[in-house]
């Protein structure tokens, strides 16, 4: 058997930004297409510390451009999250809810969180959780606009007002005409981006 | 009143918040809406005063 460390796993990622995220508690809500990819591009760049919450379990629909495979329709999409987060670093430490997020639980369960991904589906939990979490001072990293077939560069990174980021191309169709993989993979991207960004710039602010 | 709305000022003939959304033709449950820098609760229908500046970031679904 090959024996891997994680400083083998890490040993091309740019010096620094493992240990800048590995102790940094992020919340995920929602293990659709945005949060299993963004999870996945979290843990790849060091992040060990994430909450997350899904109530859903997998649908063979799922696997046009969620990060689950064919084996795993069924399970409940936080554990196998955390299964397939696991096989990529064994150390990182995950708290799954497979709840429904609402009014009633949303501050509560991220109460402990930083930053907060919002990555649902819904337009309405969407703003729901956006408007409920920046508003108590916590940094929200939202994706609104991403269905189609426009291309990805379309997708900015805005942040329109206090506490929040928001991706997405502001003017996408319906997301009943279908979502693909490219753009919901680059939109996730944006997000794991943006959450180092946040972390890269409150760290440099301390060290002045 | 003028209004500045997501950074353009223009004249509007309303008073309140839920009026604007529905004179933008914009359903309540799918923005965060910040007036002056505050967050507005969620369906919240607020007074809106002369030079109130407002951002209205709207969701679409997918994900």
């Amino acid at each position: 058997m090959i024996t891997t460390t994680i400083e083998d796993i890490f040993s091309r990622n740019v010096p620094g930004i493992r240990e800048l995220l590995k102790d940094k508690h992020i919340g995920i809500a929602g293990c659709g297409g945005l949060g299993s990819n963004l999870a996945v591009n979290l843990v790849r760049m060091g992040a060990e510390n994430l909450t997350l919450v899904d109530l859903d379990k997998i649908e063979a629909s799922n696997l046009n451009r969620q990060h689950y495979f064919a084996d795993q329709i069924g399970m409940e999409k936080t554990q196998a999250l955390r299964t397939n987060l696991l096989r990529i670093n064994p150390e990182v430490k995950l708290t799954c809810h497979q709840l429904r997020l609402d009014e009633s639980n949303i501050a509560k369960i991220f109460d402990d969180r930083e930053v907060v991904a919002e990555c649902f589906d819904g337009a309405e939990n969407k703003a729901l959780l956006t408007g409920m979490l920046a508003a108590s001072a916590k940094l929200v990293v939202a994706v609104s606009g991403l269905a189609g077939t426009a291309s990805a560069e379309k997708l900015k990174i805005k942040r329109p007002i206090r506490n929040l980021v928001v991706i997405g191309d502001g003017d996408s169709p319906d997301c009943r005409e279908g979502l693909l993989s490219p753009r919901v993979s680059v939109a996730a991207a944006h997000q794991a981006w943006a959450i180092l960004d946040h972390f890269l710039k409150e760290g440099r602010s301390c060290n002045l | 009143m003028q209004l500045v709305v997501n950074g353009e000022s223009k004249d509007y003939n309303i008073n309140d918040l839920q009026s604007l959304l529905d004179h933008l033709d914009i359903k309540a449950e799918t923005v965060v809406v910040e007036k002056n820098g505050q967050i507005i609760a969620r369906k919240t229908n607020c007074q809106l005063a002369d030079g109130d500046k407002l951002e209205i970031v709207r969701f679409v679904g997918g994900g």
